[in-house]
């Protein structure tokens, strides 16, 4: 055993001031912090839209949630003692069906308020749940590491002084809220985090731990109690928020079980707060136990189980608050959309369970969502390799880039700042909603490119037309690395091209040509023996 | 004050800006988090790393609901063997600067939070 030296808070501070003489080393040639931005332009001070990001954790297994008929025999080829029966699917579109868990999701995709994006990912998918979800969260590529958030920086940008002087006459409300114990690092700035870490509105505070313990009864618990009731009353927002929970309402009937522990429990309570009048523009909500490597679904009856549980949790939940948005009449100004640090392998493994994997399709819902699928059902091929995932074809970026501009009233500039690069927006939300419209025409184009021949051993031709427009065409792995990038320029209008890509090098395989210009993003699949 | 102090207390674990006397500070984190872990015997095991933690910065043992909260800080909505595996992996690749990285803000995350519990800041 190792002797373990206890630390008194001296200590603790004695050491970390040895650290920093060390820290230059340690920190090295990675941006810790992002550099401060001068504040060159405004959001639109009249956009009310709030935000509900529902993240769960653990990667969600897309391809047991979302299903394609064309592909359907084979995807059971590869996992036969986890796919859902045929019978048992809720259907969505001729082709496109759900998991029987996903009822309430498909009465909203019936009421037209459902968008289903399919493949979103990023270039270099990375496996691990930390950095894959640092990834997510920070809005950055898998080449860096970014200590902020997407949200924490679009708050940012306007806001640079948060949190000193706040709150104020302008900005009485948090600019973000969290349901639960800790802050969402989305909403890490670059000074702080904007968000509130909120488990009850009807006790708001900095909560911390401690409180969910039972202190014991001497002179140590009270002591313990103490200071925990002082740090209940130092919450600068505290009476803006009771405030609202006292005025706001829930009229749904549908939350089932909503303690606030629970996905409905944190919805309802958005709903409140929302209802109540308070103005915060984005919540942030967790929904942990979706890394099922085993016993994903139960033996015997597949249609039950871990991932049946946790999707019905979610679509339950997410029913219930569109249903209370409608009914207290404030459903125009919310959208909400589920994400996932990755999704799972393609082939299930022996344990009734899926693997970490690469993209999924995501959720975006609300009054304003525009019905559709978008992209493409993933193509499953019998003959896919134990770590193949799925290959992706949206960036998580686009959409982000999307809910930034069309949403939430950033500009272009600003955005781009926010995400560290240009993305096209996509086409998420209706018409005559209240979101902007910045990219009506996506998929207007049709993809003209061919690829030959397919299998291929020592090289391929892509063929393709020019269209005036940068076009980026790059080479995946089956587990969604870019091995090559085959192009990213200009091409004139109207004529063919024609590139060869050598593939002499690679191990045999699948891989996919990730095809991406404006208005269109598109993968096609190839075999290498 | 209080507020103030606890969010002293965060900042030397996360890094910061820290605000004294109307003057500034850019605060780097400065405890060093992943030598703290290194530290401790089986620390691959979250519950173990947990409540060795504990037991280093507070008097008194605290309660499996305070474990199980923590535990939900270091590894949210995941199963305890997610921590082992990518713990273990970033002991294996100790130059892996991304692995490490996030190994390390999940520590910072987990004792920022540990610093600021009355637990920490009565003793």
């Amino acid at each position: 055993m190792k002797k373990t030296t206890k630390l008194n808070r001296r200590d603790f501070i004695k050491l970390s001031l040895i650290a920093y003489s060390a820290l230059p080393i340690t920190l090295s040639g990675f941006p810790l912090f992002v550099n401060e931005k001068p504040k060159e332009y405004q959001f639109s001070s009249d956009n009310e839209n709030i935000l509900v990001l529902i993240q769960l954790q653990g990667g969600n297994d897309g391809l047991n949630t979302v299903f394609d008929l064309n592909q359907y025999d084979n995807l059971q080829s590869v996992r036969s003692n986890i796919i859902i029966p045929e019978a048992s699917l809720l259907t969505v579109t001729n082709e496109t069906k759900f998991h029987p868990s996903l009822s309430g999701l498909k009465e909203i995709w019936d009421q037209e308020k459902l968008s289903i994006i399919q493949n979103v990912g990023y270039p270099n998918q990375s496996r691990s749940h930390f950095r894959s979800t640092d990834i997510w969260n920070s809005g950055s590529s898998s080449k860096e590491y970014i200590s902020s958030g997407w949200i924490g920086r679009f708050f940012y940008e306007n806001h640079p002084e948060y949190p000193e002087n706040y709150p104020d006459l302008d900005n009485p409300h948090p600019f973000a809220i969290t349901l639960g114990k800790v802050v969402s690092e989305t909403c890490q700035g670059t000074r702080t985090n904007f968000s509130l870490a909120l488990p009850d509105p009807n006790n708001p505070g900095t909560v911390l731990v401690s409180s969910t313990g039972e202190p014991p009864s001497n002179c140590y618990g009270a002591t313990i109690n103490f200071v925990n009731n002082t740090i209940l009353q130092t919450n600068a927002y505290a009476e803006a928020i009771t405030n609202a929970s006292n005025a706001g309402n829930n009229l749904s009937t549908k939350y089932g079980n909503s303690n606030n522990n629970k996905l409905a429990g944190k919805l309802k309570n958005i709903a409140k707060l929302i209802s109540g009048g308070l103005k915060t523009k984005v919540y942030v909500v967790q929904l942990g136990g979706f890394d099922n490597h085993a016993n994903q679904v139960k033996e015997g009856n597949v249609t039950q189980g871990k991932q049946s549980e946790q999707l019905k949790e979610l679509s339950d939940a997410i029913a219930a608050f569109q249903e209370d948005l409608e009914l207290l009449n404030i459903d125009k100004k919310v959208i909400g959309m589920t994400y996932s640090e990755f999704g799972r392998r393609i082939r299930s493994n022996a344990s009734l369970g899926t693997d970490h994997g690469s993209a999924a399709p995501l959720f975006l819902f609300g009054n304003c969502a525009k019905n559709q699928i978008l992209g493409d059902a993933p193509e499953i091929d019998t003959s896919v390799d134990k770590k193949e995932g799925v290959q992706m074809q949206f960036d998580f970026r686009n959409i982000y880039c999307t809910l930034l501009t069309d949403w939430l009233g950033a500009t272009k500039q600003e955005s781009s700042s926010i995400l560290f690069n240009e993305f096209e927006t996509l086409p998420l939300f209706k018409e005559s909603c209240s979101a902007t419209l910045s990219n009506k025409n996506f998929f207007s184009q049709k993809l003209e490119i061919d690829v030959y021949p397919n299998p291929a051993t020592n090289a391929i031709h892509i063929k393709f037309f020019g269209n005036k427009e940068t076009i980026k065409i790059n080479l995946y792995n089956s587990i969604g690395a870019v091995v090559k990038h085959i192009t990213n320029k200009k091409y004139n209008s109207s004529i063919q091209y024609s590139i060869k890509v050598d593939l002499k090098n690679l191990s045999k395989g699948n891989y996919f040509i990730h095809y991406q210009s404006k208005g269109i993003s598109k993968t096609k699949k190839i075999l290498k023996y | 004050m209080l507020p103030k102090r606890l969010d002293y207390c965060r900042i030397i674990v996360t890094g910061g800006n820290l605000i004294t006397k109307g003057k500034e500070f850019k605060v780097p984190p400065l405890v060093p988090v992943l030598q703290i872990a290194s530290g401790i015997t089986n620390s691959q095991n979250p519950t173990i790393l947990i409540t060795e933690l504990s037991n280093q910065l507070f008097n008194y043992p605290i309660d499996q609901s305070q474990i199980d909260t923590l535990k939900n800080i270091l590894i949210p909505g995941l199963p305890d063997f997610e921590w082992t595996l990518e713990y273990s992996n970033f002991l294996a690749n100790p130059t892996d600067d991304f692995l490490r990285i996030s190994i390390e803000s999940k520590l910072r995350n987990l004792i920022s939070v540990m610093v600021q519990m009355p637990e920490f800041q009565i003793m």
